[in-house]
């Protein structure tokens, strides 16, 4: 219904207008060379007076981005006019250059120099007339109201207005208001408009300082029926879509109402609502010991942390604390990030029969923006009972095991500091990120969720090739989930359209089909690995399930990745044939796991391997590792303990991968490992009758 | 126009009579490929059926048509009378100047002693009685000007003539304000331009396109149509309809789900013509069927928004027809801002015929107006028509001529009356109000739907509208009316002369004025007493005008007007930046009003001989971004009703030959070949038909020539 950006669309052009262009350009070169050559001599010249700002002048006339010249300018005019000049003259020339600058701003309204030469002159005059700018960057977004520039530009001018009137807050919340109300002019005029939409959200969050509940209410309705009518009046635009996305909010791992209500509720000051907090609360799976001798323990996390502090590691002696000494890693090579973090105890220290891992919320830092551990947690290890036998039942070739448990008690509220004070529990209640919509009902958010899915269902069922409300809906619905219990029906539904979501974007979206796969990827995963943890008693947090399955068989599940690969910490077999793997990194999480079948992925390299202590056979044929390195690089060490000192072998099937043919052909490449300590790898060619018939014995559940 | 009527050459290419908006494009186009042509009207103004006049000038015409007797059987069959059929294409014609209802006290002058007196009297004594006894109440209390003594004057001959037939109701008194109103209308006389047939430009549409292409639109400035309202019979309400994606999407009217199906409609029809699959089996079936059932637009709103988009005149469009009307619409959006329709300044069909008209001249054709004409000489033999003779006794020849019917002789007439079997009439009304009746809308179109107006209330049998009534109401913005007025012209399709035009359109008005005198109509707005209650009298009585003048206070914010090379465009945009600010800082630095353009006419009629002084002058630039009208725009509510000052009714006769013709009729002689005969200006939205008239005649003359190719600037072209 109108051209894009109100531009007229340019034609195809035919050689000899391509040529007349090159010429053209070509003089252009030249002009801009002599520019530069005129700019330099105007520098060595060292000038400060009328001339050379006339140079200046000319120059900017032709060619305003060259930032340089504007700098150039602003020297001569400093030193060569302003220093001696009195407050009336000062004033002259800036409004010199303010008139300068407006008139090439008409011809190049998107260039940055030139606002900044504006804002330069403002700030220097003793008496800028802000009101004057705030109306003539009006007019600019009255030409084109989608010229950014000139939106920032007004959020810099509404600042220093605002400045001027610190003390007066009705005058700037008056001016919030009007400035509101100009989004609302712009956006009803064409709705498409980054520029707008954003600068209504940053202004809704003032103006709803100064709202009551209700009104709160009210302005949160307003705006979502707002939005919603762009998107059905054109669910194309992807501006509104941001809009409502921001409208939604990005809740937190929500909290059990009553909890909230009860507990919290009371401690919530005004000033707490405002504050803008894109939480979620970071679960800790479980901890536990892998090794005595040294004291190994795991903790893992449900999603990838930084270690800010060293966990604190202590053990009791006569009911005194002291500190263990020894060292914290994560699992793999870069120690500095993971989701399964291991304490090696120092050599020759002595621990007594309770060892205590506490965990505080600062000592955490995860990767992903916004998510937070929500209160200090304490794990109590016994270690009476080493008699590995009795623990773990039967004794892998490493010393660890997935009963190598004990059962430790969790603590939750204030735990001391080892400084003596208290840590109190921080919890947000809120369950929306932006500080308009957030509430500390779940029912009021559950209701909220629930509308808005309702609405952009419809869309999608209106409109079902159109990928931006499928894409908010799988949102909305995701953002619902979080409300529920994970082991509830309600979550399965939504698990299930959340995937065929993911699947009907992929068809209709191809260009971005990866991200969509990764997505489902993660939702497919959520659902199978269901069974494996729990809602823990600090719901909405999880843990790991009491029970824990030996076996999980997530073939053909056309997963690109692992999510969350501490999940799978306790498993003896890992099948993943048949999904679009690329890499084998999660493998350093699976502390336990004996087998892993990785037929039939797109795998280029062995990773992780190294920290997958108790792997003894992996199925990696048709893949695609070409190079010789690419498998040795699965063997590399980190660290003295007990997990380097590994031994036994892998076998490792890479039958149908390029480097088996790059590498001599038919054969079938067996690795095995024996030595213990150093790194070596000690390779054994394997024909491939002897691999077929391993198999048959495998196949028929004999030991190799 | 040259001072004598006698013409050095005779013999011409091709002979044009009459001006209206057909010929004149068949005149430049034809002159532009290098034909001579001669263009007479026997009127003193452009435009015939589509031309446009001040107050005295519609008047004067008003009582032409009225007095001119429609039957002369003595006339010989080769005999031009013009003004005889013209006259006979107007019926029902009446009109009437409204007495203002406000509290003031209003003088009432009886006439009916005085028309009893003097019955039998000469019509002259009877006028001249009337105005005796009229200015000796009148006098009294006001003082006489040149412009009262003309109203009275004229109020008298109504008044004592009442065979003329130009007041329907007798006129027995005579009202103070009524004088007083009719003074204003005449002191104001050239600030009126009331068009007879009122019409839009789609901003893409085939006639915007000619105009652009052939560099003649560089001759006319433009507003742009503001909004669309619709009535709904239902709700007994006029509501302004969303008519583009911006108000779509503010509207509080459409629910979101008609929201998308409404969006998913007009994505659609933008592209018809390549989903065929869509419609094919609607092919010609009503548009309205294909939208209900195909695209499951049953929602009222929704069907009203339609409408208002897609209707160009024709309430029984096919779906082809209708798609085809709705997708011109849709690309006419957005080219000059928010709406879809171009509206010319200083009346709408003489400015179009008159830009035509200039170019015409430019290529050396000949214009006389006011040109009397006698008759058409004719080769019956080899049925070509070989010359007309004009009141001189001149004999004009040529290859060809082109005229309207009224120029027909008696016998070409007849025949195109014999071929008529299917009467075609447009019903039309003149109102002038003292305030918008749309509120802060000022340029908007209203379409009463066929069939949801009853014409006959509190009668037993109810007859409803068979036909749209479209009503345009103009602002002083357009240069047809002093700004503190404005004009809604009515008009219908109308198939046979049963109903007068008055019956026709009265249901209409009355939905959005006040007509004094009539209760059904919309209620008299309260007498204004907001100066009166209110303590800051001093300073706000002082600015505030007479009651009559009370629309001033809601006047809407003017538009920008508009040049056909003003689309929206980046390059454009930055030079308006530079008028804006240079504007802005004039304001905020002086802080004196920026004189506004002074507004020129209309530069004056070429003249005959095509010199060089017909050069054209080019429009200024000026602000050409479009303010959008706020969500309120959209609402009908609280708004208050104008009261009807001056009223002017006539039904126009469109007849004209088509399927099926009468029985018999194929077997009468046909006119000369050479003979083109314009059809009647019709009664749709937009020129696009006659557009196309117009091209399909140059066509046939001029087979394989460029139809209006775009003109040369001036300055390279100053052999002319």
């Amino acid at each position: 219904m109108e051209s894009r950006h109100g531009r007229k669309k340019e034609q195809a052009e035919s050689p000899e207008v391509l040529k007349a262009r090159e010429e053209k350009e070509a003089v252009l070169v030249r002009e801009y060379l002599a520019l530069k050559d005129s700019l330099k001599e105007l520098i060595e010249s060292n000038k400060r007076d009328n001339d050379a700002l006339k140079v200046t002048t000319a120059l900017l006339r032709k060619s305003p981005d060259y930032y340089t010249i504007w700098n150039v300018r602003r020297t001569i005019l400093k030193e060569g006019f302003l220093d001696n000049a009195d407050d009336e003259t000062a004033n002259k020339i800036y409004t010199g250059e303010l008139e300068f600058v407006q008139e090439n701003l008409k011809l190049n309204p998107k260039s940055y120099w030139m606002w900044n030469h504006r804002r330069w002159c403002l700030e220097s005059m003793s008496q800028p007339r802000w009101d004057k700018e705030l109306a003539m960057v009006g007019k600019f977004l009255e030409m084109d109201a989608r010229n950014f520039h000139g939106w920032d530009y007004r959020r810099y001018i509404i600042r220093q207005l605002d400045l001027k009137d610190k003390e007066a807050k009705d005058k700037v919340l008056e001016r919030a208001q009007s400035e509101f109300d100009f989004t609302t002019t712009k956006i009803h005029q064409n709705f498409s408009n980054y520029s707008a939409w954003h600068n209504r959200s940053t202004l809704l969050g003032k103006l709803a300082e100064d709202l009551s509940a209700e009104e709160r209410e009210a302005t949160v309705d307003n705006e979502f029926d707002l939005v919603k009518n762009a998107i059905y009046t054109d669910p194309e635009d992807q501006s509104a879509w941001l809009y409502e996305l921001w409208l939604i909010g990005r809740g937190m791992t929500p909290l059990k109402a009553g909890y909230v209500a009860n507990i919290y509720k009371a401690q919530l000051t005004n000033t707490d609502l405002l504050k803008t907090i894109e939480e979620r609360s970071i679960s800790i799976l479980g901890a536990y010991v892998i090794s005595f001798h040294p004291l190994e323990i795991v903790v893992a996390f449900d999603e990838t942390i930084e270690m800010r502090n060293p966990f604190t590691v202590s053990t009791r002696v006569e009911h005194v604390a002291i500190p263990l000494e020894g060292e914290w890693k994560a699992t793999g090579s870069d120690s500095e990030l993971g989701s399964l973090w291991i304490f090696q105890q120092a050599p020759g220290a002595v621990y007594g029969p309770t060892v205590e891992v506490v965990i505080f919320s600062d000592d955490v830092c995860a990767v992903r923006a916004g998510s937070k551990l929500p209160a200090a947690v304490c794990y109590e290890l016994e270690t009476l009972n080493q008699n590995l036998e009795d623990i773990s039942g039967r004794l892998g070739r490493l010393v660890i095991g997935q009963n190598l448990m004990y059962d430790v008690t969790k603590r939750i509220g204030p735990v001391t500091r080892p400084d003596g004070t208290l840590e109190t529990q921080v919890v947000n209640p809120k369950h929306r990120v932006t500080s308009l919509t957030e509430s500390n009902s779940l029912d009021d958010r559950v209701a909220l969720l629930k509308r808005e899915i309702s609405a952009v269902r419809e869309l999608v069922e209106l409109e079902p090739d159109c990928k931006w409300p499928i894409q908010i809906l799988s949102t909305l619905l995701s953002e619902l989930r979080k409300t529920i219990s994970i082991h509830s029906t309600q979550a399965k539904l939504i698990d299930d359209e959340c995937i065929e979501l993911q699947e009907k974007l992929i068809t209709i979206d191809p260009l971005r089909q990866e991200r969509y796969e990764d997505r489902r990827t993660q939702l497919v995963f959520d659902r199978e690995t269901l069974s494996i943890i729990q809602d823990s008693k600090r719901f909405p947090e999880i843990e790991f399930a009491v029970k824990q399955p030996s076996n999980l068989d997530l073939s053909m599940r056309g997963l690109t990745h692992i999510p969350i690969s501490s999940y799978l910490l306790h498993l003896h077999t890992l099948n993943l044939d048949s999904n679009s793997i690329t890499s084998t990194r999660f493998l350093r999480n699976l502390l336990n796991v004996r087998r892993v079948n990785l037929s039939n992925n797109l795998i280029e390299r062995l990773e992780g391997l190294q920290h997958a202590p108790s792997l003894e056979f992996l199925t990696l044929e048709n893949n695609m590792i070409a190079k010789w390195e690419d498998v040795v690089a699965g063997f590399v060490f980190w660290g003295e303990g007990k997990l380097g000192r590994t031994g036994g072998h892998v076998k490792v099937l890479l039958g149908n991968n390029p480097v088996v043919v790059n590498e001599g052909g038919e054969y079938v490449l067996e690795k095995r490992w024996e030595d213990v300590g150093e790194v070596g790898v000690e390779i054994q060619w394997q024909s491939e009758e002897l691999r077929l018939a391993e198999e048959a014995i495998l196949a028929a559940g004999g030991e190799i | 126009m040259a001072d004598t009527d006698s013409l050095d050459a005779t013999v011409f290419d091709a002979i044009l009579l009459g001006t209206g908006f057909t010929q004149t494009i068949v005149a430049a186009a034809l002159a532009r490929a290098g034909k001579t042509v001669l263009h007479l009207d026997e009127n003193d103004y452009y435009g015939g059926a589509s031309g446009a006049f001040g107050v005295r000038d519609l008047l004067k015409w008003a009582t032409k048509i009225a007095s001119t007797s429609s039957p002369s059987r003595d006339a010989s069959a080769d005999k031009i009378e013009f003004q005889r059929l013209v006259a006979r294409s107007y019926n029902n014609l009446e009109f009437h100047f409204h007495r203002i209802e406000t509290g003031t006290a209003d003088t009432v002058i009886d006439l009916t002693t005085v028309l009893q007196t003097h019955k039998d009297a000469s019509v002259e004594d009877r006028i001249k009685a009337v105005e005796d006894h009229i200015t000796a109440a009148y006098a009294t209390t006001n003082s006489p000007s040149k412009e009262s003594k003309e109203a009275i004057s004229s109020l008298a001959s109504w008044a004592s003539t009442p065979e003329l037939g130009a007041t329907a109701t007798q006129l027995e008194s005579v009202s103070f304000s009524q004088i007083q109103l009719l003074e204003e209308f005449l002191k104001n006389t050239r600030k009126y331009n009331f068009d007879l047939s009122p019409k839009l430009l789609y901003s893409r549409g085939p006639l915007t396109n000619l105009l652009i292409s052939s560099g003649i639109g560089k001759y006319l400035e433009f507003k742009l149509l503001e909004r669309t309202a619709v009535y709904e019979a239902l709700t007994d309400k006029v509501e302004m309809m969303p008519t583009s994606k911006e108000d779509v999407f503010v509207s509080k009217a459409l629910s979101l789900k008609e929201k998308r199906l409404l969006m998913k409609f007009l994505q659609f029809a933008v592209d018809y013509e390549n989903q065929t699959e869509v419609w094919e089996d609607y092919k010609h079936a009503p548009f309205t069927q294909f939208v209900q059932s195909a695209y499951g637009l049953t929602d009222k709103v929704l069907t009203a928004v339609v409408y208002a988009i897609g209707f160009d005149g024709n309430d029984y469009a096919t779906t082809t027809e209708g798609l085809k009307s709705v997708k011109v619409y849709l690309q006419s959006l957005g080219r000059y801002g928010n709406s879809a329709y171009l509206c010319p300044l200083y009346g709408v069909g003489s400015e179009l015929a008159q830009a035509f008209c200039r170019v015409s001249a430019v290529y050396g054709g000949i214009y006389m107006l006011q040109h009397g004409l006698d008759k058409h000489n004719v080769d019956k033999e080899a049925n070509k028509w070989q010359s007309v003779v004009d009141h001189t006794g001149q004999t004009l020849k040529a290859n060809q001529i082109i005229c309207s019917r009224e120029y027909l002789s008696k016998e070409m007439d007849e025949y195109i009356e014999a071929r008529t079997l299917n009467r075609n009439y447009v019903s039309h009304c003149i109102i002038v109000t003292d305030r918008s009746a749309f509120g802060e809308t000022a340029l908007c179109k209203t379409l009463f739907p066929m069939g949801s107006l009853v014409l006959n209330p509190g009668e037993t049998s109810i007859r409803k509208n068979k036909h749209t009534v479209s009503v345009l109401q103009m602002c002083g913005g357009t240069m047809s009316c002093p700004n503190d007025r404005y004009i809604l012209y009515v008009w219908a399709e109308s198939a046979n002369l049963k109903t007068d035009a008055k019956e026709d359109l009265t249901a209409a008005i009355r939905k959005l004025v006040h007509i004094p005198g009539d209760p059904l109509s919309l209620k008299a707005p309260a007498p204004k007493q907001v100066t009166a209650t209110t303590p800051a009298a001093p300073e706000s009585a002082e600015e505030s005008k007479p009651a009559q003048h009370l629309g001033d206070a809601l006047a809407a914010e003017d538009q920008p007007r508009m040049s056909l090379d003003q689309e929206l465009d980046m390059e454009q945009v930055r030079q308006e930046i530079l008028q804006a600010e240079k504007k802005l800082f004039e304001e905020s630095e002086n802080n004196t009003p920026v004189p506004s353009r002074p507004s020129t006419p209309a530069p004056g009629a070429p003249s005959s001989t095509g010199s060089s002084t017909a050069a054209p002058t080019k429009p200024l630039s000026r602000t050409a971004f479009q303010k959008s009208k706020s969500a309120a725009s959209l609402s009908m509510d609280n708004i208050i009703a104008p009261n009807a000052l001056f009223t002017m009714f006539y039904k126009r006769t469109a007849s004209w030959p088509r399927v099926p013709y009468p029985i018999g009729s194929e077997d009468l002689k046909p006119l000369p070949d050479n003979l083109t005969v314009v059809r009647p200006i019709n009664h749709s939205l937009d020129f696009e038909a006659a557009t196309e008239e117009a091209r399909a005649i140059f066509e046939k003359l001029c087979p394989g020539e460029e139809f209006l190719p775009p003109t040369p600037e001036p300055e390279d072209n100053s052999g002319f």
